[in-house]
Order: C-alpha cells, then sequence, then structure tokens
C-alpha cells in the first residue's frame, strides 16, 4: 500500500456528483495511508459532503489512517459549515481537522 | 444499471408536485375556506420551488415564487382564496409544468401575461382589514414573549434526492431570533454503508423568539408528514441544557491519543429530553413504503417475463413426452413459478383508475369556463386497477368523451331550467371491473343524441339510405364514423367530427369496445370495455383444423362438446339450445376456411362480452396457456378477428381471437337469421 496522496476535488461538491466524490474517497482511503483533500476555494458545497467527509473521517480513524484538508475550511465550505451546525460543539478534533486549529494545554 | 439524471428525478417529483397543486386547487375552488386545501397548495408550491432552484431549474423557482408568495399571503390571512386566485395559479401551474419540461424555452410573453393575472388576482383577493385581523390565525396575531425552544429534528433520507436542502431550514430559524445549532452525526453510518445521496445526520437547535410553536412548525412545514420534531418550550419538560452536548465524540482521538487533551463527554440522555438521535434512527424512521421505478425499467421487466413465460411453455412441452421424472417435477415447479411471476408482474403494472379520472377535474374546470355551462363532475369505482400501459392510452379518448358530453350533450342553463332540471349538468365518470374487463362509462344527464339528426346527417354523408330502416344500436354507432359530427356549429371543444371515430380507433386498439346507449332528454352514457392488461393473459388454446388460436380465458363461459348428432341438425342454422336459451354459434373451421374435414367430437365454447353470448365451434380444446401477446404487424390491421398472437412452446405461432368480434359476428348472424325467418 503506497504511503500518500493528494486529491484535488472536483468543484462540484453537492448531492448532484457527491457519488463520484463517494468514490474517490473510498478509493483513496483503500489505497492509502494518508490522505490529504484539495478543496477548490470556490468550490460549491452542500451538506452531502460535509456528511460525506465526516463519514471517511470516521473511516480513517477506525483505520488508523490519516486524513486531512491541504487547506483550512474557506469560502463556502466555511459557510457550510458554520450553517450546519457541524463547528457550534465541534470538539478540538473537528477544529483541527476543518478549520487546522491546533489545541492548546 | 447507470444512476438516473438528478434533472429526471427532478422532472418525476414536479410532476407529482403539480398533480398535487392541481387536485388542491380543483378542490380548493369548491371550499375557498379550508385551511388544509391552502397549505397543501403552499407546500406543492414551496417545495416545486426550492427543488427547482436546487436542480438548476432556476426560472421555474423564479416563475412559482410569485405564486407562492400569493398563498403565503393566503395562508397568512392577509389574503382570500378567490375563485380568481384560484383560476390564475391553475394557469400558472400550466406554466410551470411548460418550464420543467423545457427550461431554456422562449416563455417570457407567457410569464408577463399569467403574472399579470395573477397580480390582478392577489389585488382583488386582499382581506378586509377586518376580515384579516379577525381571521388571521393566531400565530400571526400580537407578539408574545421571547421564549427559548429547544427543537429536534431528524429529516427522512431521501431528502438530497427530493431537492430539499436542509441547511435552508436552519436558516429560517435563524432568523426567527438567537439561534444555536448543534449538529448530531451519531447516526451517520460506517463509509461503506453509507448513501451518498441519503441524509443521515439531525439538529438540535435551540432557538429563543418571539414567534409561536405555530411559526416554527411552519419552517418544516413541507416536509412534517416524513420527518422526526420534536419542539419543547422550558415549561413542556426538561430544562435546557446551558451548553448543548457536543454529539459527536472526538474521532481523531485515538491517531493523536497522545496530544490529545480528554474527549468531551457526552451526557446521559434525559428521559425528557430524547436526543433528536433516536428520532432518526433508521430503525425508528418511517418505513419506506414505496419505491419509484421507472415505468420503461416495469415494461423492460414485463418482456422479460413475457420471454419466460414463452420458454417455460417450451419447457413444458419437452417435459410432457419425456419420461425423466425429475424434468417434468422441475417443468411443473417452473410452470408455478411462472404463473406467479406473471400475477406478481401484473399486480406491479396494476394502478388505480383514479390516477386518470384525476386528470378530468381539471378539464371540466376549463370547460365551465369555456361553454359557460356549470358542470358538476363525479366519479366512481376509483379504486379500479388497470394496467398502466391502458391507462395511459385511455386519458386522450375519455378527453374526446368528456368534451363531448360538456359540448354537446349537457344543455346550457336555460334549456336545463326549462327542463325542470338542475341548473349544473353532470358527468359522471365510473369504473368497474368485470372478468378480464374494465367498463369504464361517461354518462352525462343532457339532452341525449338526437337521432333525427344522426340520421340526416348519415343520409347526407352517405352512410345510410335515405329512409333506410336501421336498428337504434346501429344509428348511434354511426356517430363513431370518421368525420361525423351532430354538432351545428365547430366549437374549440369538439364538433370537427374527429373525436368520436378516435375514441373509437383507441379503444379498438386496446382490443376494447364502446357501447353507447342514449334516452332523449334524459343523457347518454358511453361505456367502454377495456381487457385489464396488454401484456398476458390466460387464454385457452384450441385447434380447428391444423391450426391453433387462443381464446381469452376471461370470455370463455363454458366448454360442451358438440355431438355428431347436434352437429348434423344444426346444419342450415346457427344456432343451439343451450339450456332452453338459444345461442347463435360460428364454425370457426367455415369461417378460417381450413379445408379440413371436421373432428368427429368437436367441441363449443361459449364465450360472452356481458349480456350477449356465442359459442365457437372448435375441432379440439387443447387446454389453459398462459398467452405472451404479441402485436400483429400494420398490415394486419384490418384482420378484425384476431387481436393478437402468441408464440407457443413450440415456437408456433398462434392467433389470439378477438371475442367482441366474434360476438357482435354471432349476434349479426342471429340478426340475419331472425330477420329471413
Amino acid at each position: 500500500m503506497e504511503n500518500s496522496t493528494v486529491i484535488r476535488m472536483h468543484p462540484n461538491l453537492c448531492v448532484s456528483d457527491i457519488r463520484a466524490s463517494y468514490s474517490t474517497l473510498v478509493e483513496a482511503l483503500d489505497g492509502f495511508s494518508s490522505i490529504q483533500l484539495g478543496i477548490p476555494t470556490d468550490a460549491i458545497v452542500d451538506l452531502s459532503f460535509l456528511q460525506l467527509i465526516e463519514a471517511a473521517r470516521l473511516r480513517a480513524n477506525e483505520q488508523g489512517k490519516s486524513l486531512s484538508l491541504l487547506e483550512p475550511a474557506n469560502g463556502e465550505l466555511r459557510r457550510a459549515l458554520d450553517r450546519s451546525g457541524l463547528m457550534t460543539a465541534a470538539t478540538s478534533a473537528d477544529r483541527s481537522f476543518w478549520l487546522h486549529e491546533e489545541t492548546t494545554q | 444499471m447507470s444512476n438516473p439524471d438528478p434533472a429526471d428525478i427532478f422532472r418525476i417529483e414536479a410532476a407529482e408536485l403539480l398533480e398535487q397543486m392541481e387536485q388542491g386547487l380543483l378542490d380548493l375552488e369548491h371550499r375557498l375556506d379550508d385551511r388544509t386545501l391552502v397549505d397543501a397548495v403552499f407546500r406543492a408550491l414551496h417545495t416545486l420551488k426550492g427543488s427547482g432552484a436546487m436542480f438548476g431549474f432556476d426560472r421555474l423557482a423564479a416563475f412559482t415564487h410569485h405564486c407562492e408568495t400569493a398563498f403565503d399571503r393566503v395562508r397568512k390571512g392577509q389574503a382570500e382564496a378567490t375563485p380568481a386566485l384560484v383560476s390564475a395559479v391553475l394557469e400558472a401551474r400550466d406554466h410551470m409544468r411548460a418550464l420543467v419540461e423545457d427550461p431554456s424555452g422562449d416563455h417570457a410573453a407567457e410569464e408577463r401575461y399569467l403574472l399579470e393575472r395573477l397580480q390582478a388576482a392577489v389585488s382583488g383577493a386582499v382581506a378586509a382589514p377586518m376580515a384579516s385581523v379577525a381571521d388571521a390565525p393566531a400565530k400571526t396575531a400580537t407578539p408574545t414573549a421571547p421564549t427559548t425552544w429547544r427543537i429536534r429534528f431528524g429529516l427522512p433520507e431521501n431528502t438530497f434526492v427530493n431537492g430539499t436542502n436542509p441547511l435552508s431550514f436552519l436558516d429560517e430559524l435563524r432568523a426567527m431570533g438567537e439561534c444555536r445549532v448543534v449538529l448530531d452525526r451519531s447516526t451517520l453510518p460506517p463509509l461503506e454503508q453509507l448513501d451518498p445521496t441519503a441524509l443521515y445526520l439531525a439538529w438540535d437547535v435551540t432557538l429563543t423568539t418571539d414567534r409561536s410553536r405555530a411559526d416554527i412548525e411552519d419552517v418544516f412545514l413541507f416536509v412534517m408528514d416524513d420527518m422526526a420534531l420534536e419542539i419543547e418550550a422550558p415549561s413542556d419538560g426538561a430544562p435546557l441544557p446551558e451548553v448543548a452536548p457536543p454529539v459527536l465524540s472526538d474521532i481523531d482521538a485515538p491517531a493523536r491519543a497522545a496530544a490529545a487533551e480528554p474527549p468531551p463527554e457526552r451526557p446521559e440522555p434525559e428521559a425528557a429530553a430524547r436526543p433528536v438521535a433516536d428520532a432518526a434512527d433508521p430503525k425508528l424512521r418511517r418505513k419506506v413504503e414505496s419505491v419509484r421505478v421507472p415505468a420503461e425499467r416495469l415494461d423492460e421487466l414485463m418482456d422479460r417475463v413475457g420471454e419466460l413465460v414463452i420458454v417455460q411453455s417450451r419447457l413444458q412441452q419437452i417435459a410432457a413426452t419425456s419420461s425423466d421424472i425429475g424434468l417434468r417435477t422441475v417443468s411443473e415447479e417452473m410452470e408455478r413459478l411462472c404463473s406467479e411471476l406473471r400475477v406478481t408482474m401484473m399486480v406491479l403494472r396494476m394502478v388505480p383508475v383514479a390516477t386518470l379520472f384525476d386528470r378530468y377535474r381539471r378539464l371540466v374546470h376549463d370547460l365551465q369556463r369555456d361553454t359557460g355551462k356549470k358542470i358538476e363532475l363525479s366519479t366512481d369505482g376509483e379504486s379500479t386497477e388497470m394496467d398502466k400501459t391502458v391507462i395511459e392510452r385511455l386519458a386522450d379518448p375519455l378527453v374526446h368523451l368528456v368534451r363531448n358530453a360538456a359540448d354537446h350533450g349537457l344543455e346550457n342553463g336555460e334549456a336545463r331550467r326549462a327542463a325542470g332540471k338542475p341548473e349544473a349538468g353532470s358527468i359522471r365518470l365510473s369504473a368497474r371491473q368485470t372478468g378480464g374487463e374494465v367498463i369504464i362509462s361517461v354518462t352525462d344527464d343532457g339532452r341525449g343524441i338526437d337521432r333525427a339528426r344522426v340520421r340526416a346527417k348519415a343520409e347526407a354523408a352517405g352512410l345510410i339510405q335515405p329512409g333506410a330502416t336501421i336498428a337504434d344500436q346501429d344509428l348511434l354507432q354511426l356517430i363513431f364514423q370518421p368525420g361525423f359530427s351532430t354538432a351545428s356549429s365547430v366549437t374549440n371543444l369538439s364538433g370537427r367530427g374527429v373525436g368520436m371515430d378516435v375514441v373509437k380507433k383507441a379503444i379498438e386498439s386496446l382490443h376494447g369496445s364502446i357501447d353507447l346507449a342514449s334516452r332523449p332528454g334524459e343523457g347518454s352514457t358511453v361505456s367502454l370495455r377495456i381487457p385489464l392488461t396488454l401484456a398476458i393473459i390466460d387464454g385457452l388454446l384450441v385447434r380447428v383444423g391444423e391450426g391453433r388460436y387462443v381464446i381469452p380465458l376471461p370470455a370463455v363461459e363454458e366448454c360442451i362438446e358438440l355431438s355428431q348428432e347436434e352437429d348434423l341438425r344444426s346444419r342450415g342454422r346457427a344456432f343451439l339450445s343451450l339450456r332452453d336459451t338459444l345461442v347463435p354459434f360460428i364454425r370457426l373451421r367455415e369461417l378460417f376456411a381450413t379445408g379440413t374435414r371436421p373432428d368427429p367430437y368437436q367441441k363449443m365454447v361459449v364465450v360472452s362480452t356481458g349480456e350477449e353470448r356465442v359459442g365457437l365451434i372448435v375441432d379440439q380444446i387443447i387446454g389453459h396457456h398462459q398467452t405472451v401477446i404479441k402485436s400483429m404487424s400494420k398490415l394486419h390491421d384490418d384482420v378484425t378477428t384476431f387481436s393478437g398472437a402468441t408464440i407457443l412452446g413450440d415456437g408456433s405461432v398462434a392467433l389470439i381471437l378477438d371475442v367482441a368480434n366474434l360476438v357482435s359476428l354471432g349476434q349479426e348472424q342471429e340478426a340475419q337469421l331472425r330477420a329471413i325467418a
């Protein structure tokens, strides 16, 4: 199994293309131990994508793999995170993953 | 199998919404103060707009928004539902359908016209100040002191596919006041079990607002029926938590165990504050009761079942000549399974006639406007089921019949009053099943068919000789002749003489028949006899000469043996006394000119269409046969004795007898013989 990969996601991260994003993520998680996701700043994001990424995080975590974003969430992605309420009660891991915020002891 | 195009999914959804909208509007027309109907129409408009925007039908969304706004005002008591508003939205609904079907077309002029109509209707529908205060629902009345609500909700899994954006609900809640939204990810399945187009998330919202519970419920108005929603005020039960619980434990924690702080603890759920996760638990969600399947897939499945039935028939023949017990057993089991599969397939294709009848409510609404006549449409037997293909092909003929009833059949109000009838004319659509047929009738209580006018028209057209004696039923049947019309003026509804013959052809193409009854001054009834299905039927396989033929089993009343003595006695006439009733019969061997000698033990198969019976003399009854109907070629359009063909187990072809035609032939024969006698 190869070590790491960077996946540049398609700018349409909505339900209409979510199956393609799903396949991409599943293949990456099957084939690599470390995956970085590049999300275009102009990407159109809806809740189905957030849901998919959360499920992928769970899977990566269970398999001891690393899944991360190349850049902290911004643009539409950040707006979707805020609108969905995902960040309201976010854990440190959530904030680290989505916003690249590190925990201060 | 490829995934369906989301736009196509939307089109199916939109068609259903438009249908709901139309039915709601038509009901509302009669019950203008029915709040449930107003809500139903609003929900359909709201969903159509939201889904349209989500799937890129922006023009539809923008146009629908105007109608939604109009209905929102009615919901809020700021305007009244009026016939003009209902009528305007009905027209707008037709335009919405056009925008769904052809989103890039040039609709500008039509839109301007419709929006002007809508505007005029809305202006006229503004509720009087007194009425608006008195009638406005409590929820829009005086604002109350702010209350903190706890709202927990989970949406159905098909939310995304239906084009609903859950984030819009959250936005609406935020717009109501101070709002804290927490996403619940606890019901998210493992990635490998996740359907990425399904929604698994739920929400826990704390909202401080002066709006009422009803206002909050309104946010979810158009998904309310399928979702899990709990709205609690502090007085309802448990105190609101200071901090909403984090709903997903630190999922990356194990991987970061060394550096991580202790993950936040998930509080124990309180009895009075059941986590929305429970409500959104797939096990607790409403069971999926139906699955949407494209019609063409059903057709494909039907074709496969048809081919399987033919192969099974072939296997049965091989097994019948084999001494292999195992082969025979398998063949019998296969026959049983095929028969069950066929029945299951038939049931899958059956849809209630209500889906057909509902379409005519709108037609009658428009006919009232166009003719200036008051018309009441009533329906009966809507739960009768028919094959979906048959239903689709009946739609146009019924349009002609309903139009004819409204235009020619029903008198205007003045004439009706003069005749002592209620001012509103009645058109009744009814359906009932008899054996393998469904009889659909269109009945009006109008003036009835003017025989003298029919005769005059027929004579002028050369269809009958002047002064010729003609039976009443035959005279009435003349209206189904091409180009025949008794209307003295051509209207845009009917009277062009193209309707009734088209109806007849359409019904005949369904292997059906038309009966017409009419009483002067009392009205007319057109009855369509239609086979339940066009795909596979139970047939009785018979031999005539060297050929084999199928008689549709539902039409078969009984089979009796025709002894040589009876055969000889009946020479020169074509009647047989059957339990003191004379039944005309047809020697198929002679009709088909087989040129073969009759079998010493011929059989008579008595078939009927309703009241009328005829005996068909055959050489041998072979037995029951599951018959996959194959259409005959266009070359055989004028061969009325057969309604189709089927492939037998040995690969040979058997023709399917058209019972209605044969019964009619038998009756003609009887009439001729009676006339001679």
